[in-house]
């Protein structure tokens, strides 16, 4: 285990990080006990809902877009993706093949 | 090129729909199971959130990507991993010792779900403890506890 002042400031530099990020708000719709649902696991772990869907976008929108494609039958450049999306899109497939690869 | 098993299914898939289909119109069948997926029964309510200038992009072209709105891609992402989140959570709380797949303290686990159940139960989760015992890949853990609550009722 490391020292506990040192995995502190880590956690703390992530949040700095975050927080000094320009952010802007967006709204969307959840059904009433999924919501309760959210929040009480929110409070458990000790974070807002904001960091949750942040959290889930960065390790999962690009999964679920994957899953998506797969089914749609569809390639890379057949999605509109922006270049800035579609290039960091591609950089997530590679880095997955090449994880998987050394897994086996 | 599809393989047997996958013809298989789609031949029962198209003669399920025919049989569920009224005087033969088998494709409003099919465009009925397409908007299912859309369907909000339930009672919704308004979230606001703050993302960076970024996720706002990727959100935005994931969403018309896929055809559908941006709130529907927030709402399917917790849809469909808010539990594996949790499991996730879940695994490192009750991480005992040495960093390891192994090393879980169940039965600090076990009593940490059961509060978690009876909040859930009052929104109409039933046996999230059950639900996430799976999840956590501890179905031994899960069948014990699904038996023992079948011989409480």
């Amino acid at each position: 285990m490391n020292n506990y002042f040192e995995e502190l400031g880590r956690i703390h530099k992530q949040d700095i990080n975050e927080k000094s990020a320009k952010s802007s708000a967006m709204s969307f719709q959840l059904a009433e006990n999924n919501l309760q649902k959210l929040d009480y696991l929110c409070k458990v772990m000790g974070i807002n809902r904001s960091k949750l869907i942040h959290m889930l976008l960065e390790e999962k929108l690009f999964d679920a877009l994957e899953i998506y494609m797969n089914a749609s039958e569809r390639t890379i450049d057949q999605l509109e993706l922006t270049d800035n999306i579609k290039n960091r899109f591609k950089t997530y497939l590679m880095i997955k093949k090449e994880l998987e690869r050394e897994k086996n | 090129m599809m393989n047997f098993e996958d013809y298989e299914e789609l031949v029962q898939e198209e003669s399920i729909k025919r049989d569920m289909a009224i005087d033969g119109l088998s494709q409003f069948v099919d465009l009925g199971l397409n908007a299912r997926i859309d369907l909000e029964d339930q009672v919704m309510k308004g979230v606001s959130i703050k993302l960076s200038e970024y996720q706002h992009e990727l959100v935005e072209a994931v969403a018309k990507t896929i055809g559908k709105s941006k709130s529907k891609v927030i709402q399917e992402l917790i849809g469909s991993y808010l539990d594996s989140a949790y499991a996730s959570y879940l695994k490192g709380l009750f991480q005992k010792g040495d960093l390891s797949r192994e090393n879980l303290d169940i039965d600090a686990l076990k009593s940490h779900l059961d509060k978690d159940a009876k909040e859930l139960h009052r929104s109409g989760f039933d046996d999230f403890d059950i639900l996430m015992l799976l999840k956590m890949d501890l179905k031994n853990e899960a069948i014990k506890l699904h038996t023992k609550k079948n011989l409480a009722e």
